[in-house]
């Protein structure tokens, strides 16, 4: 929470620049003695397991531009130099590549808590708006890096992806040729590309400060889902509490990073996209990267192309009212027993329509005479539940369900019964 | 460009045309050739997927017509969009035939 400031400036030069420019008081009450509810779980270190894979992609991105040539003609040849010549070229863009998937790894776990824990609530509203600004810009950012390489997936998803924006009526066909700088997918794409995805990481990193700012202003939330009332029961400082669980959790996830990077660098990627674009010759079987899959699969789950660009967008867009849609007063699923329930329900559901995305579409699940169930159906049955748990469930859960008691405070419910207030 | 057979020529001309969501006939998506005949084994169409611009694949789908692989869309042997999100059929270019054995497209 944004307290009182507690910084004492310890010499003569700190003091001196404390009166000038308050920098160092700014990270001791952000970073040193912020409050930290003392009921964190390791649900809790993905905030800065995040901030290090933005760190990560943007050291290690800077080091690729370094060598790398946005031109249709060298644009792969390039990328194979960087994992040939260049001396550990290929771990830069191994970790690179990888550290994308890790983002959205990360990202998703960071997201899916905030779902199961309410803590898009109020007061946290912004909080959660900015969040989801990030996750819209990490997407753009990782879409606009995947067509960087040139291969084939890269060339064919910048084809499809652009032709999205052909679907809106009026203006589309206009604004697709502006945005491809030309009649097709080609090098003026390519070149504009890289310069929004050398831009995108910074504005995401402004944004992240929004979202860090916002949180320090409202406090963070906690698995109970109750309010700080006594900073001195319920808190303990940043550091070195806060700091020392964040460092333990970003080394364990470090180590699955390290697992991918070293043990299976392209286990997450396409093959295909290890061939030279050809604009002549779609891929038998294009998918994009598995972080977009369920949005792919709900794009293609609508039998018309702006309806499916319209509930692609819209399940991402959702996101934005949740805050508003959700009547129930208690935060944490914990004491939500229904909804803990649903909250399960939609996270298979979420890793269904990521399934579906990544098959071909006329694949047969249940054989029945001729035909049967088969992708399209499902995600179709996905698609229509992902919206109905957030247009039906968020509003109707929180007027019908009987939560559980909530305990008194963050104290009350760490600590055995009777010695909260010792 | 398409060299179609007898057979196919025949089950493009044999669909429900109304039940189509893109309507038109085979006839109407061929061109006449010198003789001022129909020229129906000659089918031209933009290897364009009307859906979001991937390539569609010869001969493959459920009319052994064209396949898209981006979102499955399926097109006839005429070129006409039968199944999957692409709202049209594939585009017939401006062509002319300049003799029976040359044609000139755009
Ligand atoms: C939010 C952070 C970022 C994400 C999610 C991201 C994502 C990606 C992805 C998915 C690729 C394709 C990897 C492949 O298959 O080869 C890529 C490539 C690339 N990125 Fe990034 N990136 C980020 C930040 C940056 C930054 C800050 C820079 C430069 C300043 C950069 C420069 C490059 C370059 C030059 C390539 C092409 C070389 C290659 O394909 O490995 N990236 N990025
Ligand atoms: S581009 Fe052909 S089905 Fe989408």
């Amino acid at each position: 929470m944004s307290g009182e400031s507690t910084y004492t400036p310890a010499n003569g030069f700190s003091r001196w620049l404390d009166a000038r420019l308050p920098v160092l008081r700014l990270v001791n009450d952000s970073f040193v003695d912020y409050p930290t509810p003392k009921n964190l779980n390791y649900w809790w270190t993905f905030g800065a397991i995040l901030s290090l894979c933005l760190a990560v992609q943007i050291v290690t991105g800077i080091v690729l531009a370094m060598h790398y040539v946005p031109t249709t003609e060298l644009a792969f040849a390039s990328v194979e130099h960087i994992m040939r010549d260049v001396n550990y070229g290929w771990l830069i863009r191994y970790v690179h590549a990888n550290g994308a998937s890790m983002f959205f790894i990360a990202v998703y776990i960071h997201m899916f808590r905030g779902l199961y824990y309410g803590s898009y609530k109020a007061p946290r509203e912004v909080l959660w708006i900015l969040g989801v600004l990030i996750y819209l810009l990490m997407m753009a950012t990782a879409f606009f890096g995947y067509v960087l390489p040139w291969g084939q997936m890269s060339f064919w998803g910048a084809t499809v992806i652009t032709n999205l924006f052909g679907a809106i009526p009026l203006v589309g066909e206009s604004l697709r040729t502006w945005l491809w700088g030309g009649f097709s997918v080609g090098d003026p794409t390519l070149n504009r590309f890289f310069s929004l995805h050398y831009l995108f990481p910074f504005l995401i990193a402004g944004v992240v400060i929004l979202h860090v700012w916002a949180l320090h202003v409202t406090g963070q939330g906690n698995p109970a889902g109750v309010e700080i009332k006594d900073p001195k029961k319920d808190t303990v400082p940043f550091t070195p509490y806060a700091t020392i669980k964040d460092g333990f959790g970003m080394a364990l996830f470090l180590i699955l990073f390290a697992y991918f990077v070293f043990y299976n660098p392209n286990g997450l990627g396409e093959p295909d996209n290890y061939i030279v674009a050809n604009p002549l010759s779609t891929p038998a079987h294009i998918v994009p990267e598995w972080y977009l899959l369920p949005f792919y699969a709900i794009l293609r789950a609508v039998p018309d192309k702006l309806g499916g660009v319209v509930l692609m967008f819209g399940a991402i867009a959702i996101l934005f009212v949740l805050p508003w849609l959700d009547t129930s007063k208690v935060r944490s699923a914990r004491f939500r027993p229904l909804y803990r329930q649903f909250f399960w329900i939609f996270v298979a559901v979420c890793l269904g329509l990521g399934y579906c995305g990544g098959q071909p579409t006329d694949k047969i699940l249940i054989h029945v005479g001729e035909g049967g169930f088969d992708v399209t159906d499902l995600s179709r049955i996905l698609t229509t539940y992902y919206f109905l748990h957030f247009l039906v469930l968020f509003p109707v859960l929180g007027l019908v369900e009987k939560t559980k008691p909530l305990p008194a405070s963050i104290a009350e419910s760490v600590l055995p019964h009777g010695k909260a207030t010792s | 460009m398409r060299h179609r057979t007898e057979e196919e020529i025949a089950t493009a001309n044999a669909v429900d045309v109304s039940a189509l969501p893109d309507p038109q006939t085979d006839d109407q998506r061929v061109i006449a050739g010198p003789s001022g005949e129909l020229e129906r084994q000659w089918l031209v169409v933009i290897g364009i997927c009307t859906h979001l611009g991937c390539v569609p694949l010869s001969y493959k789908g459920e009319y052994d017509g064209y396949f898209c692989p981006c979102h499955g869309s399926v097109y006839d042997t005429s070129g006409r969009i039968r199944k999957g999100p692409a709202p049209l059929n594939l585009e017939v270019p401006p062509y002319a035939f300049l003799s029976d054995t040359r044609i000139k497209i755009g």
